[in-house]
């Protein structure tokens, strides 16, 4: 009962001591320092990257990886432009080039090796492509969180084509931790523009010209998705609460960028006609091409949102089929969805059912031939985990020498002293002699040695011999087949 | 050729062709002949049931395209399991497998109706259709859901949607079947349902993006007459938990 009682004091006693500490919430903050962080782990660790290739000067002195991975997420959204992204060999390519201007003594090899670094590096290579997860301590719930991004997805075009493209965060970390939406960042930018064409900057111009455009892409990107769910999974999608609302956004979004366009194509204009300088008329065509260029992009953007409604009713058709009555759900708008929200833990303990109903009767494991042969064809690609640790570097102890090069000499010595005379010795022999001699152990396991080299014509230490391999001998230094030396004919007294 | 009489043997000789997924009686007069015997004699019916009862195999379904016979339980010495796919797979990977396979089922009969018609023949399907049904699914899942609530959830209690959104796409320069990315388990899926006959290459290519797949009867069988009341059966179960 005390206990009971003294309970709701000590809760009393930790909110008060609460709000006197309390604490900022400074996660969005938090989140994109924790963006960067892959970024600033490479240019930690680049001179432990790449001494294989570049001996005993770290790959990465003198490479800005900042600078390199920018580039890469530049070189993506430029992709966008056209495609839905880059290849890698483009990227590759890209940064290869860039590497290159940034340290010129670099050879084809280390430059393709910084470039696949830097891509690795964005794709979350080393934790075998998985998102990023970093802890943060969140003030708002007084305890530790895990962060989870990808910078960049490796993701199909229309037509199949693997492509990188940043993520919203790879944008966020290019846009220098602005955190702005695409359509609040496209409107400072066209404002940027537009004051720099005023004070005659239009190189500058020009760069942000193409920025904007490649933000207009990602919009538009933005909306192409949200279509294309829409079109796969049709009887899952409800129209007018889901995507109406979007595309009216987005309208209204193109509506006012093609005005702004044009305001800025005019501007443009008279700039250029007022111009007489070479180089200020090459970069405003080269300005007004772009901005035409968007103007084509967000063209496309507006036809996509017309005719939308109609694909979407092409594709809803299907459900009104007529359909026998029947007890069983569909699978993709109820089964699948349903199962997609189930915890994995629930999944997997069921694994075998659902594997079980779903495959026939196999038979109790015995491999057929063909099986055999497909399994041994298979190339499983196992994505390589690296050590946390670095492992250590030993060097390199040459084992101690057996045999003293005196040691040796008298061993050959003695040897050619006996085979002075014409007659034939064996190995078994020879260790006779030796033993009787009064030969240490050592020595008589040099003596083997020697023979067993001399078998060889090509190596013989006795060129006046030849060795043939005659039984077997046994003795506790060493065994083997018995070599016999014979004198050579031509050396016959 | 003698026309076969109802005997024990012919019984266990008609289970032992069922259990083979790639004979068809089209093919193998013998099988044709005990199928007819199995649709004129309601007793060799019986005794090619208990035969197979007494294996713990089930028989579903039979028509002119053969006996469909699948194991009666999990428990049962011929039932697949799932580290007869793979083995070693981590356990979010499992969860991605099994869904994969839905995934592909769900492509070729996104609806009941489908599978009741058997007359009914579902287009041929690519790797990027069954890949895109299950990331559709599955980001629509991730949209519709309150971003903040589920960032912290640990893998095993992660939900199936989190997993697929959070598991690369594909991995740059794998070229086969890797269970670590969403298009590489969808073609494990595909290679071990082709071997198991439940779906076909339709159209075979050097280049794994242009092979096309369709589903075989007994896929539509089975989906019909076990797998759905199956996995519906474990998505009631998964309910409470998610609710809790």
């Amino acid at each position: 009962m005390d206990q009971a009682a003294e309970l709701p004091n000590l809760e009393d006693a930790i909110t008060e001591h609460d709000s006197v500490l309390e604490l900022l919430d400074l996660t969005k903050q938090q989140r994109n320092l924790l963006l960067l962080r892959p970024l600033f782990q490479l240019e930690l660790n680049k001179n432990s990257i790449g001494t294989e290739t570049a001996g005993t000067t770290p790959l990465f002195k003198d490479l800005d990886t900042h600078y390199l991975v920018l580039t890469a997420l530049d070189q993506m959204m430029e992709g966008t432009t056209i495609h839905m992204g880059c290849t890698p060999a483009e990227l590759i390519d890209r940064l290869m080039a860039v590497a290159k201007t940034m340290k010129p003594s670099l050879s084809t090899a280390q430059m393709r090796r910084v470039a696949e670094v830097i891509l690795d590096t964005l794709d979350n290579k080393a934790n075998t492509y998985r998102e990023f997860a970093f802890d943060f301590f969140d003030g708002g719930s007084r305890q530790m969180r895990t962060v989870r991004f990808r910078l960049v997805s490796y993701e199909p075009d229309l037509e199949d084509v693997y492509r990188y493209r940043p993520t919203a965060e790879g944008y966020l970390v290019y846009l220098g931790m602005l955190d702005l939406e695409p359509e609040d960042a496209q409107e400072l930018m066209e404002k940027m523009l537009d004051l720099l064409v005023q004070r005659g900057r239009f190189d500058a111009a020009l760069e942000f010209a193409k920025r904007a455009r490649t933000l207009s892409l990602e919009y538009r990107q933005f909306i192409r998705d949200r279509l294309m769910q829409a079109y796969r999974a049709p009887g899952s999608v409800n129209w007018t609460k889901e995507v109406a609302g979007k595309l009216k956004e987005a309208r209204a979004h193109v509506g006012a960028r093609q005005a702004e366009d044009q305001r800025m194509t005019e501007a443009v204009r008279e700039a250029l006609q007022a111009a007489e300088e070479a180089k200020t008329r090459q970069d405003l065509a080269q300005l007004l091409k772009t901005l035409q260029g968007a103007s084509v992009i967000r063209a496309n953007l507006v036809s996509d949102i017309t005719v939308a409604p109609d694909k979407f009713l092409l594709a809803q058709r299907a459900l009104f089929r007529a359909r026998r009555p029947s007890g069983l759900p569909d699978l993709e708008v109820r089964l699948l969805p349903d199962l997609l929200k189930l915890s994995s833990s629930v999944l997997v303990e069921n694994a075998d059912d659902a594997i079980s109903g779903l495959y026939p009767a196999k038979w109790p494991k015995v491999y057929g031939l063909n099986n055999v042969f497909s399994l041994l064809l298979e190339r499983r690609t196992e994505a390589v985990v690296p050590d946390d640790e670095e492992g250590e570097i030993e060097p390199f102890v040459p084992p101690p020498i057996q045999f003293a090069p005196a040691l040796i000499s008298e061993m050959q010595a003695w040897v050619t002293s006996k085979f002075t005379d014409a007659a034939t010795y064996s190995v078994d022999e020879l260790l006779d002699m030796a033993e009787a001699e009064g030969f240490d152990r050592t020595r008589q396991r040099c003596l083997v040695l020697m023979m067993f080299r001399s078998y060889s014509q090509a190596e013989t230490l006795f060129p006046s011999r030849r060795a043939e391999a005659d039984g077997r001998f046994e003795r506790d230094v060493a065994q083997g087949s018995n070599l016999r030396f014979s004198p050579l004919k031509g050396n016959m007294p | 050729m003698m026309v076969p009489t109802g005997t024990a043997r012919n019984a266990a000789r008609l289970v032992y062709k069922a259990i083979q997924p790639a004979l068809s009686p089209v093919n193998d007069p013998q099988y044709r002949e005990l199928l007819d015997l199995y649709r004129a004699e309601p007793n060799f019916a019986s005794m090619v049931n208990e035969v197979a009862d007494g294996l713990e195999l089930t028989v579903l379904d039979f028509s002119e395209r053969g006996l469909v016979v699948v194991p009666a339980s999990r428990e049962s010495k011929f039932a697949m399991r799932i580290a007869d796919l793979r083995t070693n797979l981590k356990p979010e990977q499992k969860a991605g497998l099994i869904l994969a396979h839905v995934a592909v089922a769900a492509a070729f009969y996104p609806t009941t109706s489908g599978l009741e018609d058997d007359s009914f023949v579902p287009p041929p399907a690519s790797l990027a259709q069954f890949r895109d049904t299950l990331l559709a699914l599955a980001r629509r899942l991730k949209d519709g859901a309150e971003e903040a609530d589920h960032k912290d959830v640990p893998v095993e209690l992660a939900l199936g949607w989190e997993l697929i959104c959070a598991m690369p796409l594909m991995l740059p320069g794998a070229q086969r079947a890797s269970p670590a990315s969403v298009t590489g388990l969808i073609g494990l899926a595909l290679s071990h349902m082709v071997a198991g006959a439940l779906v076909h290459v339709d159209r075979e290519a050097a280049d794994e993006t242009q092979v096309t797949y369709t589903p075989t009867h007994r896929l539509q069988v089975q989906l019909r007459e076990l797998t759905l009341r199956r996995l519906f059966e474990i998505a009631q179960m998964g309910t409470p938990a998610t609710q809790a």
